[in-house]
């Protein structure tokens, strides 16, 4: 059984989803930044998972470092 | 062609399958196929006006030609090669797994692949929408956005909508990162967000790329701007079957 979403996941869902929106507005105004491969979005998906850090901080569940 | 499909399909293997599959050697084998010929199939520009080959279809999916991209057995020893250098069996069979699914979705198309490749150059397709790869990245991405490849490409997205939590931190340090031995020797060499940044990126790309060329041909763009989910759709595009 998945453990029950939070508030915090409700939000990740949101930020994420509006990052997704982002750069697909980007892209189909834009065409190069869908152009090549994932590769193009690694700065904007890194700059991404940083802010979300800040904006959201860690799930207290979260095992990972930091 | 599949587009976005390449992108998430391995995020689902994973999702169903567990520690069986490596994510990044999956994600490696599914671009496998079109990586170093998807460039010379629609030429040096966005419209496709600056052609590198004269036949573009006999280049991507015949013979002669690199069509042997697209069969099973030639990954069978591209994997096996994987195996005997790494010794890791969980590598090898995901490298496996991320190419046959590239080439079964290609099936899809109405040029298709040459499967049993090099026992036959016959094209396996299923004629669900049309190849119009020969006509540049700009026609494709209007002719497969508007008829039912872009249908299939947000199955696969619809799909891995209901799996989020994978894309968690949470997740991914607990489920994945320990189960794969690449993650654990990136984490002697990147940061955190690093990691978590090459764990997400295909899959957000393909989903970005799914909205945001939707998007543009519909809304954007001026060429047949409308969907056709007919079968072997879109009409206008030219017909093309195997070469």
């Amino acid at each position: 059984m998945p453990r029950p979403t939070t508030t915090r996941d409700r939000l990740a869902v949101a930020y994420w989803t509006a990052a997704l929106l982002l750069y697909a507005c980007l892209g189909a105004f834009f065409p190069p930044f869908l152009l090549l491969g994932f590769w193009e979005s690694l700065p904007f998906v890194l700059i991404a998972t940083w802010l979300a850090w800040r904006l959201l901080g860690r799930s207290a569940r979260d095992p990972g470092p930091g | 062609m599949s587009w976005a499909a390449h992108d998430l399909e391995p995020y689902l293997f994973r999702a169903k399958l567990g520690g069986i599959v490596s994510l990044p050697l999956c994600l490696a084998g599914s671009y496998a196929p079109d990586i170093f010929t998807k460039w010379a199939v629609y030429g040096l520009d966005f419209a496709g006006e600056r052609k590198i080959v004269d036949d573009p279809v006999q280049l991507h999916r015949g013979w002669p030609g690199v069509g042997f991209t697209h069969s099973l057995l030639v990954w069978v020893l591209v994997a096996g090669g994987i195996y005997l250098l790494s010794r890791n069996k969980v590598w090898a069979f995901s490298f496996l797994l991320g190419a046959w699914a590239h080439v079964l979705s290609d099936t899809l198309d109405s040029v298709g692949v040459m499967v049993f490749f090099p026992f036959s150059t016959w094209n396996l397709h299923l004629d669900a929408w049309q190849y119009v790869g020969q006509a540049g990245r700009r026609v494709d991405a209007i002719a497969y956005y508007t008829s039912l490849g872009g249908v299939w490409d947000v199955l696969w997205a619809a799909w891995l909508a209901f799996h989020w939590r994978m894309f968690t931190s949470e997740h991914f340090h607990r489920e994945i990162v320990p189960r794969d031995t690449f993650w654990v020797w990136l984490r002697t060499k990147a940061s955190d967000t690093v990691m978590l940044t090459v764990y997400r990126a295909s899959a957000f790309f393909g989903v970005a790329s799914i909205i945001g060329w939707t998007l543009w041909a519909l809304f954007i763009n001026d060429f047949q701007n409308h969907l056709d989910w007919t079968l072997g759709g879109p009409e206008w595009a030219p017909r093309q079957g195997p070469p």
